[in-house]
């Protein structure tokens, strides 16, 4: 099943209410999970960091990283993106190509990415809206993260970005759209359910800790 | 005039159909549906890309707003990212959402394009958290439903939408789990 980590909702900058997108991603196949800056009951909540210096990222990161379930970072900037994916408490690093004429994905970032865990994030949207040449570079952007994955081995992540009902798309949707990119079948799955679920699962780990490393023993 | 002579069942060139439902603030008709798939396939995989899809739109009930593709069958998800990839028509967000593939028409037709529930319209005026709505339309339970609120109106003439989208469950007052706690 794709589970889509960054959908947002009417509580954040999207038109549709959490229960209709629930409805509708349940329709398609498509675990939903909001990334609205808020805690929903019954939904994995989660947030997308905005941040323009690395002082301000790394506070935001402080401020929040208990309260959600998840945790992404929008970049772009070659700082925010270079910061984001060596701090283990940011989830995905997404769209780093975003303003950018090359990925935003270089060889420092790819290591730290596969180091720290940190997947890095594509985004549908991007390559849905675009048009001309603007798309032609997304296209390309796309192609050079998943090259430099497949070199480091850090987790490539897709999410759909949707900001209303018409930008959902279903796993098989979502599928076709990843291999115009050059993705593999198995490549593709992987960045929509399993990076995703992995995401999640990490944060439910994490919380069961009492400190850094020490949990209560299960069974 | 002569007609070409139908080639052998072995040498015909096989085909996938792609039943697809158009989701969109409007009504669509059948030329707009088919030009955006033409140019999403031709700006997405060019002249010799489509060429080698077949890739054509056989039909399109404008009542129902769903349709289907035709195109070869080693093309499929092809076709499925070009319609994808259709973001807007005349400036309206749409989705052309496919609902399956089949290899004759005939199942296409009973697997996927029979029995639809059909959109019930309405001009009445609800209340969600506190704001003024008009409800313009209900299907399946899914409600379209077009703010009075100046600063959301403005939200969606930006995501080049009409309506927000709402439950019918949440507009009678049931409170879904997930919306019960936040305002908009």
């Amino acid at each position: 099943m794709f589970t889509d980590l960054h959908v947002h909702s009417l509580h954040s900058s999207g038109a549709d209410t959490p229960a209709f997108l629930r409805r509708l991603a349940r329709s398609l196949g498509v675990e939903l999970c909001l990334c609205d800056g808020v805690v929903h009951e019954g939904i994995a909540s989660g947030m997308e960091v905005h941040a323009t210096t690395k002082r301000e990222l790394l506070s935001e990161l402080r401020r929040n990283w208990r309260r959600f379930d998840y945790l992404l970072v929008h970049g772009g900037n070659m700082e925010i993106n270079r910061c984001a994916v060596r701090d283990s408490r940011v989830d995905a690093l997404l769209h780093p190509y975003a303003g950018r004429r090359d990925c935003g994905v270089d060889t420092v970032v790819a290591r730290a990415a596969a180091e720290s865990g940190v997947a890095v994030g594509v985004e549908l949207e991007d390559l849905i809206l675009a048009r001309g040449m603007e798309r032609v570079r997304v296209l390309a952007h796309f192609r050079e993260i998943l090259r430099l994955s497949r070199k480091y081995g850090f987790r490539v992540l897709a999410t759909s970005g949707a900001r209303c009902r018409y930008s959902l798309r279903s796993l098989r949707e979502a599928e076709a759209l990843l291999a115009c990119c050059g993705f593999e079948r198995e490549e593709a799955l992987r960045a929509l359910t399993q990076v995703p679920r992995e995401i999640l699962e990490r944060k439910v780990r994490l919380r069961r800790e009492l400190s850094r490393g020490v949990r209560f023993a299960e069974g | 005039m002569l007609r070409a002579k139908p080639l052998p069942a072995s040498l015909r060139p096989r085909k996938r159909y792609i039943a697809f439902r158009a989701e969109s603030d409007r009504r669509l008709t059948k030329r707009e549906v088919g030009s955006a798939i033409a140019a999403s396939a031709l700006s997405l995989f060019g002249e010799t890309g489509v060429s080698e899809m077949n890739l054509r739109l056989l039909e399109f009930r404008e009542d129902e707003q769903r349709g289907f593709v035709v195109c070869a069958h080693t093309q499929v998800l092809r076709a499925v990212a070009a319609m994808s990839a259709v973001s807007e028509i005349a400036g309206e967000r749409v989705h052309l959402r496919p609902l399956g593939v089949s290899g004759t028409v005939r199942a296409l037709r009973r697997k996927f394009l029979s029995g639809e529930a059909a959109l019930i319209s309405s001009e009445k005026r609800v209340k969600l958290e506190g704001k003024d709505f008009i409800l313009r339309g209900t299907i399946s339970g899914l409600c379209y439903a077009e703010p009075v609120d100046e600063v959301l109106r403005e939200r969606l003439r930006i995501l080049k939408l009409r309506f927000v989208g709402v439950l019918d469950k949440e507009l009678r007052g049931e409170e879904d789990a997930a919306d019960a706690k936040h305002g908009l």
